[in-house]
C-alpha cells in the first residue's frame, strides 16, 4: 500500500486572528481529536502563552483528511511562533512547510507582523492560502480585507476562503484547498538523510526531543544521528509524530513532519535551522538557512534576596530546557550582588522570561533596564561588545561606539500618520517609505471611508530607542491600531555617553544607562527627579546625582523622614503589633541596600522611564 | 497571700451608637439589644477566671469600648462587683471607664463613680466642627466642654481626653484651637492620637477611591512636635509616644501593657496576655454570648470556652515586645534585666541597639536605654530591625549624614 501523500503547512496570522481556534477546527474535522476532548486551544499548551494570547512553543500536529476525491491525505500543521521576537523561528517552521494560511481578521484586517511574516514566506516560495477569518462578526468586513490582501500581497478576489473558525463555517473548504493548493514536498527518500529542525522540547526520560521535518532519505529509532551545526552525535531514542500527543512509529521518510527523541541532555546541541543527518562518513550538504541564535536585548538580572542566587541559577538552568533561546551569563554588579546578564531575542521574550521566573519559579527578582549590545572601537584598535552599559571603556579609551538599527515597519489607519511620524521622529527614527495598502477608501459596515485606509510605514531607528516605551506610545497615539514589527540591520556610530547615577555619593553601576549625548544632561535630570520620587525617605538626606563623565548634570534629594510610629496600642492586642511590624519588615526586605540606603525594585526600572516626563 | 506580679483586667464593652469611620475596634452599632445577654456572659466569663487568678492581685481595671458609658450605672456596678467578688482587687487600684460626650450624663457618672469607677476617659476627637464630622463623631465641642463639666460634677478627679490629629487636609490652625481649648479644660491626662488609616474601615475605602487624601506626612510630623512641646510647657509630661499626663496621673493601666505586665481579658474580642500566653477572645458579640453559655473550659487549660486564638509567646518575641512596647515610653527599658531573662534572643538584636545609639535614635543610662526624640519619631524604624535584625547593614559600613 502506498504511503497517502502529505501536505506540510503554517498558519500565520496575527496575535488573536483565530490561529488556535482554526487549528482546533481543523483537528476536530478531521477527527485527530475528539471535540470532548478538546480543551479549549490545544497547539497554546502554556499558560502564560495562553494568557498573553501568543504561541512560543510550535507544535507540528499530524492529521488524516479524506478529500473529496476519496484520497486519503497526510496533513502536518506546523505552528509557528506568534511574536515579532521570534522571526528565525517562524522562518524555520515555515522552512519546513511547503504551504502557508494567512489567516487574516475580517474586522481588522492584516497587521504589521503578519505582513512581515508574508515576506518571509514569500522569500521560501510557499504556496499562500488567504484566509479571512471570524466572518461571523458584525463588525467584519470581508471584501474590505479581501481587497486589502489582493492589494497588499496581489491574491485574485477567487482565491480568498471565507471561515468563521467559530461556527465551523468554510473549514471543509478550507481543507480541501490544503489538498488542491499546496504542493506535495519534495525530496528523496533514496537519498541520505537530511532533516530540518524546526523547535526542541525537553523531556526528562528522553531528552531533547527535536521537532524535525524530513527533507530527504528516513529516520528510524535506534538510527545513529548527527547534528550539523552542533556537530553531535548520539542514536535516536525514538522517532513518531505528534497525534497531537507524541505517537512513536518506526520511522519518518521524506516530506514527514515529527519529532525524533535524542536522549540529549543540552537544549543547545538542538538548534533550531540546525540540519540532523546519519552518522556515518557520508555528509550530505547541510540544509541553507542556519544561523546562530542571536540575542537582540539585554539586562541585568538578581535575586531580589541575595541568598536566593542559587535558586535563580537552577531555575534559568531549568528555563533553558523549554526555551533554548535564552542565554545568561553570571555577572556582579555592586549595587545588587551576583546575578546574571541575560539576552533575549526581543522585548516580549524578555517580558515572558521575566514572568515565567516569578511566576512558575517563584522567585523575586530585581531587573535591570534593558539594553542592546554596543559595538566600542577602542583607541587601540580593538573592538568590544558591551551589553551592560556599566562596563562601557572610559572615555578617553574609546575611538567609536556603534550602536544597532532596525527597520521598523508600522501599519495604522491613515489618520494616526503624523502622531506615528513623531513618535518616531522623536526618537532619532528615520522615514523611508510609505504605502498605501488600499487604492481606495473601501469598507464594509457601509461605513465612513477614511478612517478604513491603512498605510504602511517603514523607517530605521536605533534599536535602543524603541526598547522602553515605544511600542505602548505607538499604541496609544493610535488609539490601539497601528501594528509593529522589525528587523536588525546593522550598526551604525553613534555620539553615545555612559550616565552615571549616584546615590548618597556612591554611584549605582546598576542604574548606568549608555544615551545619547545630546539627551544626556535631560535624560540625567529626569532619571535623578523620578529615583527621588521612587525612593522612600530614609533616616537621613539622601541626595541623588546624575554625572556624564564625571560631571554633575542633575542633582535631587530625598528628605529625611520626620516620623514613623505607630500612634496607638491596639488595646493590648500586642500580637497585631508584632505582626505588623513583621510585615513592614518584610516590605522592607524586599528593597535593596546600596551602600545604606534602601532602594525599592523599580527604582532599577527607572532607566526605562528615561524619555518620559 | 498574693503575688507581687500585678494583673491588670479588661473588659470589653462591644456597643456603639454608630460606627465610625476611621474605627477598627470591635464594636457594633445595631447591636445594643444584645447588652443584656453581653453583660450576663461577661459576669459569668469572670467567674471563670476567679479560680485561676486566684492570689494575684489586680491593680487596675479599664472597662473600654466601643462605648461603655451606654451602660447605665448599675450595670458597670454588677460588672465591679463581680470583678471584686471574683478577684483580689487592690483597694487603690486604677479603675477606668470609657466613654464618649453624648451618652455622658451626670446621673450616669454618679452611678459608676458610685460603682467604684476613679478615672474616666473620654473620647474628644477634636473641637473643630468639620473634623468632627468628618470623623462621623455624633457630638459637639460644647457638648464635650458640658460631658466634662458633667463628669466634674459626679466627682471625678482623674479623666483623660482622647484627641485625634493628622486628619486629611488638616490644618495646624484647626488642632491648635483644639488644643488649646483643651488643655485649658486641665484634664489630668491627654491621649494625642495621629490618625492612623486601618484596613478595612470605610475611610481605607474613601483614601483606596482617591476620595480622601492622607495628610502630608511633614505636617504631621510638625504638628506632633508643636503638640508635645506645648503639652510640656503646660506642665503634661510626655510619657508615652501618644500619651501626656500630669505629675502621678499616668496611666497605670496602659504603663502596665506597655512593660508587659499580664492581663487579664473579657468581653467580646478582649486580649489577654496571662502566665507566658497572649490571647483572644471571639470578636462577635452573639458568639461570644453562644460559647459562654456552652460548657466551661477554654483551650490550652485557659477557662473561658469564649477564647479563641492563642499563642504561647518565644523567647524571641517576649524580648521583641519588651522593646517595642517599652521604648514606646519615655522611661525606656532596662537593658540588664532584658538581657538577664532573654540572653539568646537579646543576643541577635544587640547590634540593632548598638545602632541606635551610634545613630543618635537612643541613649543609654546605665543599663535604661531609651529613644531621643528623633527616636521616638522614627521609633517605626528601630522597631522593625528589632523584628528582624538582618535589615541592618553590616556596622562598618553605616554612616549618618
Ligand atoms: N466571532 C469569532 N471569534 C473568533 C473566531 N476565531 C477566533 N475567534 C476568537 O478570537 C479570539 C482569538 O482567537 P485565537 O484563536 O486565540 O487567536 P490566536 O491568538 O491567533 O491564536 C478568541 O476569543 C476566539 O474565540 C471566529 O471565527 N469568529
Ligand atoms: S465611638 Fe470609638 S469605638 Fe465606637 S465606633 Fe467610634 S471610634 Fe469606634
Amino acid at each position: 500500500m502506498p504511503a497517502p501523500p502529505v501536505r506540510n503547512f503554517c498558519i500565520v496570522a496575527h496575535i488573536d486572528h483565530g490561529k488556535s481556534t482554526l487549528s482546533d477546527r481543523l483537528l476536530e474535522a478531521t477527527g485527530t481529536v475528539d471535540p470532548r476532548d478538546m480543551s479549549a486551544q490545544l497547539l497554546d499548551s502554556m499558560a502564560l502563552e495562553r494568557e498573553k494570547g501568543i504561541t512560543i512553543k510550535a507544535r507540528a500536529v499530524r492529521m488524516q483528511h479524506t478529500a473529496r476525491d476519496g484520497q486519503q491525505y497526510k496533513l502536518h500543521l506546523i505552528d509557528t511562533p506568534g511574536h515579532v521576537d521570534f522571526s528565525y523561528e517562524v522562518s524555520r517552521s515555515l522552512a519546513a512547510a511547503e504551504g502557508a494560511l494567512l489567516v487574516v481578521d475580517a474586522a481588522e484586517g492584516i497587521q504589521a507582523q503578519t505582513l512581515a511574516n508574508v515576506y518571509l514566506a514569500l522569500e521560501q516560495d510557499l504556496a499562500l492560502v488567504p484566509v479571512i477569518n471570524k466572518i461571523d462578526l458584525d463588525v467584519a468586513r470581508p471584501e474590505a480585507v479581501a481587497a486589502e490582501l489582493a492589494d497588499v500581497v496581489g491574491f485574485s478576489h477567487d482565491e480568498m476562503l471565507y471561515v468563521s473558525a467559530k461556527t465551523g463555517q468554510g473549514i471543509e473548504e478550507l481543507l480541501q484547498a490544503i489538498v488542491e493548493r499546496i504542493p506535495p514536498p519534495r525530496g528523496e527518500q533514496s537519498e541520505p538523510l537530511r532533516a530540518l529542525i524546526f523547535d526542541s522540547e525537553y523531556d526528562p526520560y528522553k531528552g531533547v526531543i527535536a521537532h524535525v521535518r524530513v527533507v530527504d532519505g528516513e529516520v528510524a529509532g535506534r538510527a545513529q544521528l548527527r547534528l550539523n551545526a552542533a556537530d553531535r552525535r548520539f542514536e535516536a531514542m525514538e522517532v513518531g509524530s505528534f497525534s497531537p500527543g507524541l505517537r512513536a512509529l518506526p520511522q519518518l521518510t521524506a516530506g514527514d513532519v515529527g519529532y525524533v527523541a535524542t536522549g540529549l541532555k543540552e537544549v543547545g546541541d538542538v538548534r533550531v535551522g540546525d540540519t540532523m543527518t546519519m552518522a556515518g562518513r557520508q555528509r550530505p550538504e547541510p540544509l541553507p538557512g542556519y544561523r546562530e541564535p542571536k540575542a537582540m536585548v539585554f539586562a541585568g538580572l538578581y535575586p531580589a534576596n541575595s541568598v536566593d542566587y542559587q535558586d535563580l541559577s537552577d531555575a534559568l538552568d531549568k528555563l533553558r530546557l523549554s526555551d533554548s533561546s535564552i542565554i545568561y551569563q553570571a555577572e556582579s554588579s555592586a549595587a545588587l550582588g551576583f546575578g546574571f546578564r541575560m539576552g533575549f531575542l526581543g522585548l516580549l521574550h524578555m517580558e515572558i522570561v521575566q514572568e515565567r521566573l516569578e511566576r512558575e519559579y517563584g522567585l523575586e527578582l530585581v531587573f535591570t533596564a534593558p539594553s542592546v549590545e554596543y559595538e566600542v572601537e577602542t583607541t587601540d584598535g580593538g573592538v568590544e561588545r558591551i551589553e551592560n552599559p556599566s562596563l562601557l571603556p572610559a572615555p578617553p579609551r574609546i575611538a567609536e561606539i556603534r550602536e544597532p538599527w532596525v527597520q521598523i515597519h508600522v501599519i495604522t489607519p491613515q489618520q494616526f500618520v503624523g502622531a506615528v511620524m513623531e513618535a518616531v521622529t522623536s526618537r532619532r527614527g528615520r522615514f523611508e517609505r510609505m504605502e498605501y495598502l488600499q487604492r481606495s477608501g473601501v469598507s464594509g459596515n457601509g461605513g465612513g471611508g477614511d478612517e478604513q485606509i491603512r498605510v504602511l510605514l517603514e523607517y530605521a531607528i536605533p534599536l535602543s530607542e524603541i526598547l522602553t516605551d515605544f511600542y505602548d506610545d505607538l499604541k496609544s497615539r493610535t488609539h490601539g491600531y497601528a501594528s509593529l514589527d522589525y528587523t536588525l540591520t546593522g550598526y551604525q556610530p553613534a555620539k553615545l555617553v555612559k550616565l552615571d547615577l549616584l546615590i548618597n555619593g556612591e554611584p549605582v553601576d546598576a542604574l548606568s544607562a549608555i544615551v545619547h549625548a545630546d539627551r544626556a544632561a535631560s535624560d540625567g535630570r529626569r532619571l535623578a527627579d523620578r529615583l527621588r520620587r521612587l525612593i522612600p525617605r530614609q533616616l537621613f538626606d539622601v541626595p541623588i546625582q546624575a554625572a556624564v563623565g564625571g560631571r554633575i548634570v542633575a542633582r535631587e534629594t530625598v528628605r529625611a523622614m520626620r516620623k514613623n510610629v505607630t500612634a496607638k496600642c491596639y488595646g493590648g492586642d500586642i500580637t497585631r503589633k508584632r505582626k505588623l511590624l513583621q510585615r513592614q519588615a518584610e516590605g522592607k526586605k524586599r528593597l535593596k541596600r546600596v551602600g545604606n540606603v534602601e532602594i525599592p525594585q523599580e527604582a532599577f526600572l527607572a532607566v526605562l522611564q528615561i524619555g518620559k516626563d | 497571700m498574693t503575688d507581687a506580679a500585678p494583673l491588670s483586667l479588661y473588659i470589653h464593652v462591644p456597643f456603639c451608637t454608630v460606627k465610625c469611620a476611621y474605627c477598627d475596634f470591635n464594636s457594633y452599632a445595631a447591636l445594643e439589644h444584645l447588652s443584656g445577654d453581653w453583660l450576663s456572659a461577661a459576669l459569668r466569663e469572670l467567674e471563670l477566671w476567679s479560680e485561676r487568678a486566684a492570689g494575684r492581685l489586680v491593680q487596675t481595671i479599664f472597662i473600654g469600648g466601643g462605648t461603655p458609658s451606654l451602660l447605665e450605672g448599675d450595670q458597670i456596678a454588677r460588672l465591679l462587683d463581680a470583678a471584686r467578688r471574683h478577684f483580689s482587687v487592690a483597694p487603690e487600684a486604677e479603675i477606668t471607664l470609657e466613654a464618649n460626650p453624648e451618652s455622658v450624663s451626670i446621673e450616669r457618672m454618679r452611678g459608676y463613680r458610685a460603682a467604684g469607677v476613679n478615672r474616666v476617659s473620654m473620647g474628644v476627637q477634636s473641637l473643630d466642627p468639620d473634623e468632627l464630622r468628618f470623623l462621623d463623631r455624633l457630638h459637639s465641642a460644647e457638648r464635650a466642654e458640658a460631658a466634662l463639666s458633667e463628669i466634674r460634677a459626679a466627682g471625678f478627679e482623674n479623666v483623660n481626653l482622647d484627641l485625634i490629629y493628622g486628619l486629611p487636609q488638616q490644618r495646624f490652625e484647626t488642632w491648635r484651637d483644639t488644643l488649646e481649648r483643651v488643655v485649658a479644660w486641665r484634664p489630668e491626662h491627654l491621649s494625642c492620637y495621629a490618625l492612623t488609616v486601618e484596613e478595612d474601615t470605610p475611610l481605607a475605602a474613601r483614601v483606596a477611591a482617591g476620595a480622601v487624601v492622607e495628610a502630608d506626612p511633614d505636617v504631621v510630623a510638625e504638628i506632633a512636635t508643636w503638640t508635645a512641646q506645648r503639652l510640656t510647657r503646660a506642665g503634661y509630661e510626655h510619657y508615652e509616644t501618644s500619651n501626656y499626663a500630669l505629675t502621678g496621673r499616668q496611666c497605670r493601666h496602659n504603663l502596665n501593657y506597655w512593660r508587659c505586665g499580664d492581663y487579664i481579658g473579657v468581653g467580646p474580642g478582649a486580649h489577654g496576655c496571662f502566665d507566658g500566653l497572649r490571647y483572644s477572645v471571639v470578636r462577635r458579640p452573639a458568639a461570644y454570648i453562644r460559647r459562654l453559655a456552652s460548657v466551661a473550659g477554654g483551650p490550652n487549660g485557659l477557662p473561658s470556652p469564649a477564647i479563641e486564638d492563642i499563642e504561647a509567646i518565644t523567647e524571641q518575641d517576649a524580648l521583641i515586645d519588651a522593646l517595642t512596647l517599652g521604648l514606646r515610653l519615655r522611661e525606656g527599658v532596662d537593658l540588664h534585666g532584658l538581657q538577664r531573662r532573654h540572653p539568646a534572643a537579646f543576643a541577635e538584636v544587640e547590634h540593632v541597639i548598638e545602632w541606635a545609639l551610634r545613630t543618635d535614635l537612643a541613649e543609654q543610662h546605665d543599663a535604661q536605654l531609651l529613644l531621643t526624640p528623633r527616636g521616638h519619631a522614627v521609633a517605626n524604624e528601630i522597631f522593625v530591625r528589632l523584628v528582624d535584625p538582618s535589615l541592618l547593614p553590616p556596622p562598618t559600613t553605616e554612616s549618618l549624614a
